[in-house]
């Protein structure tokens, strides 16, 4: 089973043109380039006021943006951890596994039985390493393709999470985690939004300023390529699934602060989001990359529609079905102009 | 034109060809007559002519362009020839398109170089891939078709268990199994035509091992045995003297010879593929040539999948070009010590360093000081998705490593322009991605991104493949200057006119073995085609 990783390709359109005619319809072009860019950004502040004009009671209020900057900076995490195995061309779907696992951890030692905090979350973060690892192993040792491993993983960890919560949710988790993600605030926003504003300020460095960053990007984009010029393709593609079930694990922790509590499925409905805020993010700020800029304001987009659409009074099927379709409709977009650009290559 | 008169009409039409004799002993299998295959300006059949008979092994050689594969691919329905041909197989005229599937229905068969198998499944599955025995019942009966297919492979002098996997066959067996496969579907498929057909073996041996090709010949005696005919597609003068009964020979398009092969001395059907005397034959005995310099790059005992043995020193600021027909593992050479590809054995010393080319990798090679320009542009050579500055600067990253990590991106920029200048890449923009620039200009890329890690050996596999004209020589013009600048450049290529052009000594292997050397006047594009169709004892 092939899958393939592809980067959605939106706005490298009419470079051609853009060669032949610096006149005129260059300006045109730059103006198109940056509407591409610009187009979710864009996107997310039509919603805003949208909503503001219909609920300008409940809407446009510092609880409502503190609900969705604060609580789903979760999401944010757990997605710019998986940019990094995506950067690299692989799936990573064992994430929200990590994610419950790591949650449940916390819960049940920390909430339940009383351990120290900070010693549970060093045994999370450990499990997330490990779960990169030993994804790593199958598709390094038995080159497995990452989209069947994780997809085995994940189940696996949300079975293993049921088999120690016993099917029951904890709550009692530390108050001090609690505090320092959602509590405690800055400008009325939660602290763990900051983490993961500084994540993002982490990703994208790494990502657009490092030989490391540069050399992923050819391990994901062309990897024969990378192989032929001296990249260690195997060993950074087991990093990257390394880094995404570390960063997987810690948006856990974070969850279970937020929630102060840790319930053996909620986190299962992570992956979904996820993916859709990766592949949407992939087609601004940077179009035709995973990016992390990209990311966070596209998961920010989406957060913010279901969130709207449930002050106006929607059922709670429609955050599934928006994300679903968000996805779907993301990827149909990056391949719609990819289809149009692929004809000039060859 | 049944008499000699309308013949030399027809010769003063087109001095070249040989017209097509008249009448004869039988009816063909397989007569074409008038084939004309016309690509834009350039005709690369020119009214050309075939007669297989029944029975028989016909031989088809030319050079690369001579119009052979243009021929296949026509009665594969791969091309439609030009109005006014005609073919007919067994009688009967072939009226619709031969493509998707529609020569099969006039029994025709090929068998390519690459052999259409699946490793994964048994000889039985594969032998009836397309047809069970016990079809058109829905379930299989194992035993049943695996006895069917001992059966069918006996008949054919092949024993082997059907029950085995293909991949755990040799290649010549599976190349057997392939041809008996071919040979069942003529059986099976063409009941309107007596059940006989024509096997076009295209190339099919290119890729086998010497031992193996004699059991193969036996397995296509065999096929024509049962009163099929055989089109034998080759590169190789000899095998082709060997297996054939008759033989055609294509140059520029047009039918040069039609013969008999009993009698027929090498160099005499040699002369008739290149159109020319062949030059007294030398082989200089100067391998070590290379050796004057102490940083000359010495490679001894190296030995990969097809190449086999064979030692060679390049000099700072030479160009050694490496030529062979097709399996002759001449491109291997640049694969392996660019590290793209494994060797069996050997040894490469550079610089005073020593470097088991068994145990190397492209890390290895980039430390060795030696950089490849891959042919497979788009695949191995560019991201093509990627911006012209990032697919340049990969291989030269860590010399623009700052503080933890990161890229001094102003000073990459100034470099990267700089090889942009230099290799006169157009548009000289870095932000561009590679896909938007035209051939030329990506493969010029390709070279600034092999030569910005300044390399001792620079390796080129066809480095002006899929590359217009104009680009082509500017192309060459910039490796002559790398090479005048210092640095040791190896070519493999099949474009004699190139090597012309750009190199001080050629080697030609044969069957993964050095066949001649040239150097000086004996580099010109009509020696090295004769060298590389000719076979040296």
């Amino acid at each position: 089973m092939a899958v393939d990783v592809e980067p959605p390709e939106v706005g490298l359109l009419a470079d051609e043109q853009h060669l032949s005619a610096r006149g005129p319809s260059s300006r045109r072009k730059v103006l198109n380039d940056w509407l591409g860019r610009a187009a979710v950004p864009i996107a997310w502040a039509a919603v805003v006021v949208v909503f503001s004009v219909l609920r300008p009671s409940t809407f446009p209020t510092i609880g409502t943006f503190g609900a969705i900057f604060g609580s789903e900076a979760v999401l944010v995490i757990v997605t710019l951890g998986l940019l990094v195995p995506l950067r690299a061309g692989d799936y990573d779907l064992s994430v929200a596994g990590t994610l419950t696992l790591s949650s449940m951890i916390i819960g049940r030692i920390n909430g339940g039985a009383g351990v120290e905090i900070w010693f549970c979350v060093a045994i999370a973060l450990a499990i997330g390493v490990g779960v990169g690892l030993v994804n790593g192993f199958f598709v390094r040792v038995f080159g497995i393709n990452p989209f069947i491993v994780t997809l085995g993983m994940g189940t696996f960890l949300i079975g293993i999470t049921l088999l120690i919560s016993n099917d029951q949710t904890y709550a009692g988790v530390s108050v001090g985690l609690d505090n320092i993600t959602e509590t405690d605030r800055f400008l009325g926003i939660p602290l763990e939004f900051y983490y993961a504003l500084a994540l993002c300020v982490i990703v994208w460095y790494v990502f657009e300023h490092t030989t490391l960053g540069r050399r992923l990007l050819f391990v994901g984009s062309g990897r024969e390529v990378a192989r032929l010029s001296g990249v260690r393709v195997e060993r950074m593609r087991v990093g990257a699934l390394v880094v995404s079930g570390f960063l997987a694990a810690l948006a856990g922790i974070f969850f279970a602060g937020t929630s102060g509590a840790a319930n053996p499925t909620a986190g299962s409905f992570f992956l979904l989001p996820a993916f859709a805020a990766a592949f949407l993010g992939g087609t601004t700020i940077l179009p035709g990359r995973f990016n992390a800029w990209g990311t966070i304001v596209a998961a920010y987009f989406l957060v913010t529609g279901v969130t709207g659409l449930e002050i106006l009074g929607a059922q709670s099927w429609v955050q599934t079905v928006f994300y679903g379709g968000a996805l779907v409709l993301a990827v149909a977009f990056a391949q719609l102009s990819k289809g149009r650009q692929s004809q000039e290559i060859i | 034109m049944a008499d000699g008169t309308a013949r030399a009409g027809k010769q003063a039409d087109a001095p070249a060809g040989v017209p097509a004799p008249t009448g004869g002993a039988g009816d063909p299998l397989l007569e074409i007559e008038g084939l004309s295959k016309s690509f834009g300006s350039t005709r690369a059949l020119d009214r050309a002519w075939l007669k297989v008979m029944p029975g028989r092994v016909h031989g088809l050689v030319g050079q690369n362009g001579s119009g052979k594969s243009t021929l296949v691919k026509v009665l594969a329905g791969y091309h439609d020839p030009d109005p006014g041909a005609r073919i007919v197989i067994d009688g009967k005229e072939v009226t619709h398109a031969l493509g998707g599937g529609g020569s099969r229905a006039y029994g025709l068969h090929f068998v390519h170089q690459d052999l259409g198998i699946v490793d994964a499944l048994s000889v039985s599955e594969n032998l009836f891939i397309d047809r069970f025995v016990g079809e058109p019942r829905a379930w299989l009966r194992w035993r049943a078709e695996h006895a069917k297919a001992s059966e069918l492979l006996a008949s054919f002098g092949v024993r082997i268990d059907p029950r085995r996997k293909m991949a755990e066959l040799p290649v010549a067996v599976q190349a057997m199994v392939v041809i008996v496969r071919a040979a069942e579907r003529l059986r099976v498929g063409t009941p309107e035509a007596g059940h006989r057909g024509v096997l076009v073996l295209d190339e099919a041996t290119a890729s086998l091992p010497l031992a193996a090709r004699d059991q193969l010949q036996s397995v296509v005696r065999a096929v024509v045995a049962l009163g099929h005919a055989v089109l034998f597609v080759s590169h190789f003068p000899d095998e082709v003297l060997e297996w054939a009964d008759q033989v055609t020979v294509l140059r520029d398009g047009r039918v040069v010879a039609d013969r008999a092969t009993e009698g027929m001395a090498e160099e005499e059907l040699v002369e008739l593929i290149i159109g020319r005397q062949m030059e007294p034959h030398q082989l200089s005995s100067s391998l070590a040539s290379g050796e004057g310099s102490p940083s000359s790059m010495v490679v001894t005992g190296l030995q990969g999948d097809e190449v086999d043995d064979l030692s060679f020193a390049v000099r700072p600021g030479e160009v050694l070009g490496l030529t062979g027909l097709v399996g002759s593992g001449f491109d291997e050479v640049t694969r392996i010590l660019g590290g793209a590809g494994a060797a069996r054995a050997g040894e490469m010393v550079l610089d005073g360093r020593r470097w088991n080319l068994t145990a190397y990798s492209p890390a290895a090679a980039r430390r060795a000081g030696v950089s490849l320009v891959p042919h497979d542009r788009h695949r191995l050579g560019v991201a093509p998705a990627l911006s012209v500055s990032e697919n340049i600067s990969l291989a030269i990253l860590d010399r623009y490593r700052g503080l933890a990590g990161r890229i001094q991106h102003r000073r990459l920029r100034h470099e990267v322009r700089r090889l942009l200048e230099d290799y006169d890449v157009r548009p000289p923009d870095p932000d561009l991605p590679l896909k938007s620039l035209s051939g030329g200009n990506q493969q010029k890329v390709v070279i600034a991104k092999a030569m910005a890690a300044r390399p001792r050996v620079l390796l080129l596999d066809e480095p002006t493949n899929g590359v217009d004209v104009g680009a082509r020589s500017e192309i060459l013009e910039k490796l002559r200057d790398v090479a005048r600048a210092g640095t040791a450049v190896v070519c493999a290529t099949t474009d004699a006119s190139q090597l012309e052009d750009l190199c001080d000594r050629v080697f030609v292997l044969r069957r993964g073995r050095l066949c001649a050397e040239l150097t000086g006047d004996a580099i010109n594009e009509d020696r090295i085609v004769q060298e590389t169709y000719t076979s040296v004892a």
